[in-house]
């Protein structure tokens, strides 16, 4: 546990800690200073999407592809599920878990197997995803077994069940990382020729990269749809920036090969109290996707400023 | 003209035999669809997807991508209408206006990604993003005004058998294609798409270069929103959306590189002409929203998969 | 026994590999050597199961080899340490050495600390003074290459592969890597060691294969064999440095002036150039010959110093400058620097000079007659071997391509010009050609400033020499003064007031 702990010791991870701290105590000094665990709860249950999908994208950009087509597969899956938790929920859910996995691997075939450019491969098959979603689920709706949205998010413990997922999810990524699979992941990145001179296959990997994000943006819609009590066919297309927003803002560079998912953890939780502090700001929400954007180009934009002054600094 | 004949031919030979095979399944689906108004009727939807495509191959041969055309455009065209409100005599300080978001939106793109070496992909899903925020404030959430007569004679009216927008079309892409084969500055695009460093070493201002070509990116984007308001009359919020897949796509299929530093405007226009063909007979075929999403998303990833293979079966 | 028969391979209208054979017993150091160019990391390549042999086939103690990557290799027992490290720079030493295998818990995890205990180990055991949690792109290049080494030791291979792989190491350490070489050649091993140094084949190896142009002139034992001997073989002529063209020509004053140059490992360089001179830049690699000439590039821009041409200062904050000021510098790696390997003879030709309407650019609009006439010209004036001038560059050989790189900044019609080791990679034939070439501008009055690692090059081509050591000029050779021993003399002895 202890080791798992010290693999997020990575400074651009640590940053991003330290800034979502501060406005996470900007956030409270406005309300008025008090915070209940409740309303950590119902933080973790706003944010637990993003995180996932966000956890997707990491397991992509570490070797130095991305996926647009995340945000699709979330309303794929949302739309899925309601329309199949009338036959069983673990059924419905494995079915959608399925069908994420599938679709991750259908990018990372036609990506690392056919070398396609993952930029316009994604953006068909987000194409392809929002189509399918329509299909499945042409208006918003469906059902939800009532019990199941309670238990996902508050819980009946003390600890609401949202808290224990997000922290379950920074674990998982932790966990993931300290594999073989993970440490592979990070020498394709860093340098893919040598990763595979040294007898990494390449294709495979990458494809299970996909395949995994895939996998992890379908938990995400099923999550979204079970606790917002309904699924949606469009729900993923407001996450497609903030996934890769997250992964900027945890210190993860979009070469590939380094950064922590506790990072990218941090910067969904800090995209997401932004929108809390617009709120307080009283900023009409035409200003969400404003901000969203400044973010991402300010959060990149900022590493370059770094390397000039580090560079008039003469190092 | 020193015309390089390569594999990178293949692929639109093989876009203008598909054309003229769904035009013959249009044909036996809806007899009598084949005549020179339809024709013409189908060349002036592409104009749209062709024009944008003009920013949209600039900025691929440099070796970058602009995923911000959605909004650029739809913003154009709600400053374009806002401003003009149906008349005449405002016309032209409306198509200033227009015009200069887009190339306000171009140039910030550039400068990030050539100063700031922020990856293409982030500044322009960002400039995406901030274009949307300024487009729904400045709109106030609902876009308003027309466009007189006189305005809409560019992108509805006819001389003769012609429509104008199609001529305009015309005249535009034989300066683009005239400027990338035989002028200084498209050379030198070719270069620096192919490779920054040799074109640094060789004294091209590589980030003048960037810059001009994302800002004319964001002027075509600009234009083409104009016009699509112009040819309904009225602007809409979202109508930029349909143009971002295709005219990326449009570049691809036509046989040019996505890495950059290959390709040429001739393919991106057959790709544009072959895209609104295939919207056209999936309209014919009435199928779903949904379906039409997957089988579009479907043809384009099977056009990059041909035009892979038989790069990979020259080369 | 490793049976190598007939293997073939072609790049576009390079015949890199011709009909190679040759056989190496196990317990046995089979070196390769040859001239850049000659095929021998092609060969290698092949063995290893990084490139498919268009024809012919390799034999692997008696099972037929048709490897598809490294993965393939190792797992057949050939372990291969080419000169691109395949070591990953952003991981530790440790992860480096178990990327495939590492050892893991019950839950999948990695299991850190025994990995880390078992590569101190394995550091230990190859007497390697390196930490296993360091980062691997920290170390010096010369631990790398000693830690590659290891790793592919570790991997019990049946064949070893060296190439060049005493490329960074120092003394100490060449001894290291001998030791180790013994030791597999006691175990039965076979081991292919390639290098274009003789003394290194002698010391390591019991026979040798000679290359010359992608063929295989001959196989002998190391013993039976002379360097000048070899060294006719691999170069096809009697004498080693022959052919170079005669020297004088250089005018009086002074083109170039250079004061004081402090830049990216430079420090107070100054000299001096004369119109029509050939200043070559001697001494060990890496000693700052190249950070000079990208200095007077503009890349990056100095940090201190002055720069006069013809009278005039310069101030040369990037290339454009230098360009427009009549400088031109032809890169070290024309591969990645030099050319545009996707595009024609014609684009890469005419790229550099665009801007200085040198192509009669009227009004930005490029004038093809005059462009089709210009390389044509070049082509012909130059002997360069190629279909014609829409021919993509790739498809050349590298001499050809070489060639096609000084043109570009010929058109540039500049005023100095600034040679990375223009000949490396170049066949001998070529070689000549270029130190023609390189004559006959001078006499024009251009001043040339050169870097080469073939010392005899230098000797052969410079009117003077400044020999470099650590970022400074050591000594200025005059005419007279330039010879092979007085360079290798001045660049091994040590600092004056250290």
């Amino acid at each position: 546990m202890m080791r798992w702990l010290a693999e997020a010791r990575n400074l651009e991870a640590s940053g991003s800690v330290g800034i979502f701290a501060f406005l996470f105590a900007v956030y409270i000094v406005l309300k008025g200073g008090h915070y209940s665990l409740f309303e950590a709860g119902n933080l973790a249950t706003n944010v637990l999407p993003l995180v996932l999908v966000g956890l997707a994208q990491y397991f992509v950009v570490l070797v130095r592809g991305v996926d647009l087509s995340l945000g699709p597969i979330m309303s794929v899956s949302g739309s899925l599920a309601v329309v199949l938790f009338p036959f069983g929920v673990a059924p419905a859910i494995a079915a959608v878990l399925a069908a994420g996995l599938i679709a991750g691997c259908l990018n990372g075939l036609l990506i690392a197997r056919f070398k396609l450019s993952p930029i316009v491969v994604t953006l068909a098959t987000m194409s392809v995803w929002d189509g399918v979603a329509l299909v499945v689920l042409p208006v918003p709706g469906g059902e939800v077994p009532a019990g199941l949205q309670a238990a996902l998010t508050s819980g009946s413990t003390l600890l609401p069940t949202s808290l224990a997922l997000l922290v379950a999810s920074g674990l998982f990524g932790l966990w993931v990382m300290t594999t073989r699979f993970g440490l592979q992941l990070r020498a394709i990145g860093g340098d893919e020729a040598a990763a595979e001179a040294s007898g990494i296959i390449v294709t495979e990997l990458r494809l299970r990269a996909y395949g995994l994000a895939g996998l992890l943006a379908a938990l995400a819609g099923v999550y979204f749809a079970i606790s917002t009590m309904a699924g949606s066919p469009i729900v993923g297309d407001g996450y497609i920036l903030p996934s890769i927003g997250a992964v900027v803002l945890g210190g993860v560079p979009l070469v590939g090969g380094r950064g922590s998912p506790i990072g990218v953890v941090m910067g969904a939780l800090i995209l997401t109290i932004v929108g809390s502090l617009l709120y307080f700001a009283d900023l009409s929400d035409f200003y969400q996707s404003l901000i969203d954007g400044v973010i991402l180009i300010a959060a990149v934009g900022s590493v370059a400023v770094r390397d000039w002054v580090w560079k008039a600094m003469g190092r | 003209m020193l015309l390089e004949f390569d594999s990178a031919s293949a692929a639109p030979l093989t876009g203008l035999v598909s054309i003229a095979l769904m035009l013959v399944v249009c044909n036996l689906l809806a007899p009598g669809f084949v005549s020179f108004n339809n024709i013409m009727h189908i060349a002036q939807l592409a104009a749209f997807l062709g024009i944008v495509a003009i920013g949209e191959t600039l900025v691929v041969l440099s070796g970058g991508i602009d995923l911000s055309v959605a909004w650029t455009m739809t913003g154009a065209g709600c400053v374009f209408t806002q401003v003009s409100q149906g008349q005449s005599s405002m016309l032209l300080p409306a198509l200033a206006a227009a015009l200069a978001s887009g190339l306000c939106a171009g140039l910030l793109n550039g400068v990030g990604v050539a100063k700031f070496r922020i990856s293409p992909i982030i500044m322009t899903l960002g400039m995406n993003n901030v274009m949307q925020g300024a487009t729904l404030l400045y709109t106030n959430g609902t876009p308003s005004g027309s466009v007189a007569e006189a305005g809409r004679f560019f992108a509805t009216g006819y001389i003769g058998p012609l429509s104008v927008l199609v001529l305009l079309w015309s005249g535009l892409a034989i300066i683009v294609m005239g400027v990338l084969r035989a002028s200084r500055g498209g050379r030198q695009l070719l270069g620096v798409g192919e490779n920054p460093l040799v074109s640094f070493l060789s004294g091209v201002r590589n980030d003048r270069v960037l810059i001009v070509v994302y800002a004319l990116s964001g002027l075509a984007a600009a234009l083409a929103g104009v016009l699509y308001a112009s040819y309904s009359g009225a602007s809409f919020l979202g109508m930029g959306d349909q143009f971002v897949l295709p005219s990326i796509a449009a570049v691809v299929i036509g046989g040019g590189s996505i890495y950059g530093g290959r390709g040429g405007y001739g393919g991106a226009i057959i790709g544009a002409i072959f895209l609104t063909v295939l919207t056209t007979l999936l309209a014919i075929v009435n199928v779903s929203a949904g379906v039409r999403d997957i089988i579009y998303g479907g043809v384009i990833i099977a056009a990059l998969l041909l035009t892979r293979l038989t790069q990979g079966a020259a080369s | 026994m490793l049976k190598v028969r007939g293997i073939d391979k072609r790049y576009g209208a390079t015949h890199a590999v011709r009909d190679v054979s040759f056989d190496a017993a196990n317990g046995q150091v089979l070196g390769l050597i040859g001239e850049n160019g000659a095929g021998k990391s092609t060969v290698i390549r092949m063995i290893g199961g990084m490139v498919a042999p268009d024809a012919g086939s390799i034999h692997l103690d008696g099972e037929n080899l048709v490897l598809r990557g490294a993965s393939d290799a190792l797992a057949r027992g050939v372990g291969s340490v080419l000169q691109e490290l395949a070591l990953i720079g952003a991981l530790t030493v440790t992860e480096n050495l178990f990327l495939l295998h590492a050892p893991t818990r019950a839950w999948l995890s990695i299991d850190k600390r025994h990995s880390i205990r078992k590569a101190a180990e394995i550091l230990a055991r190859h007497q390697l003074n390196i930490s296993p949690t360091a980062r691997v792109g920290d170390l010096p290049l010369g631990q790398r290459q000693m830690l590659e080494i290891v790793r592919a030791v570790e991997g019990d291979p049946v064949l070893l592969v060296l190439d060049e792989a005493t490329s960074s190491l120092g003394q100490d350490e060449v001894n290291w890597l001998a030791r180790l070489v013994r030791r597999l050649r006691a175990a039965n091993r076979i081991i292919l060691f390639i290098s274009h140094r003789w003394d290194e084949i002698v010391t390591f190896c019991d026979r040798v294969a000679i290359m010359r142009n992608g063929q295989l002139v001959e196989v002998a034992d190391c013993a039976a064999m002379s360097q000048e001997q070899a060294v006719a073989l691999m170069t096809g002529h009697s004498e080693a440095g022959g052919g170079f063209p005669r020297k004088g020509g250089a005018r009086n004053g002074v083109l170039l002036e250079a004061r004081d140059l402090e830049g990216s490992m430079l420090s107070r360089v100054s000299f001096t150039l004369a119109p029509g001179e050939i200043l070559g830049l001697g001494g060990l690699v890496g000693q700052g010959q190249t950070e000079l000439l990208r200095a007077l590039f503009g890349v990056p821009p100095l940090r201190g110093g002055s720069i006069a041409l013809k009278g005039q200062a310069l101030r040369l904050r990037r290339p454009r400058d230098a360009i427009a000021a009549g400088i031109g510098y032809v890169p070290l790696e024309r591969k990645s620097e030099g050319l545009f390997l996707d595009k024609s003879v014609a684009f890469n030709m005419t790229y550099a000079c665009l801007a200085l309407g040198v192509l009669s650019v009227w009004h930005g609009l490029i004038r093809f007659g005059r462009e089709r006439a210009i390389v044509s010209d070049a082509i012909a004036h130059l002997k360069i071997r190629t279909r014609s001038g829409r021919t993509p560059v790739r498809a050349l050989s590298g001499g050809n391509q070489q060639k096609v790189l000084l043109e570009k900044w010929l058109l540039t019609g500049p005023a100095v010009l600034l040679l990375d080791d223009v000949t490396r990679g170049v066949d001998i034939a070529t070689k000549h050609q270029i130190y023609d070439l390189i004559r006959a501008l001078a006499q024009t009055g251009v001043g040339i400033i050169f870097y080469s690692s073939d010392t005899n090059e230098l000797v052969g081509l410079a009117d003077r020499v400044l020999v470099m050591a650590d970022g400074e000029i050591r000594k200025v050779l005059a005419d007279g003064e330039v010879s092979a021993a007085a360079i290798v003399g001045i660049a091994f002895r040590p600092r004056a007031d250290s």
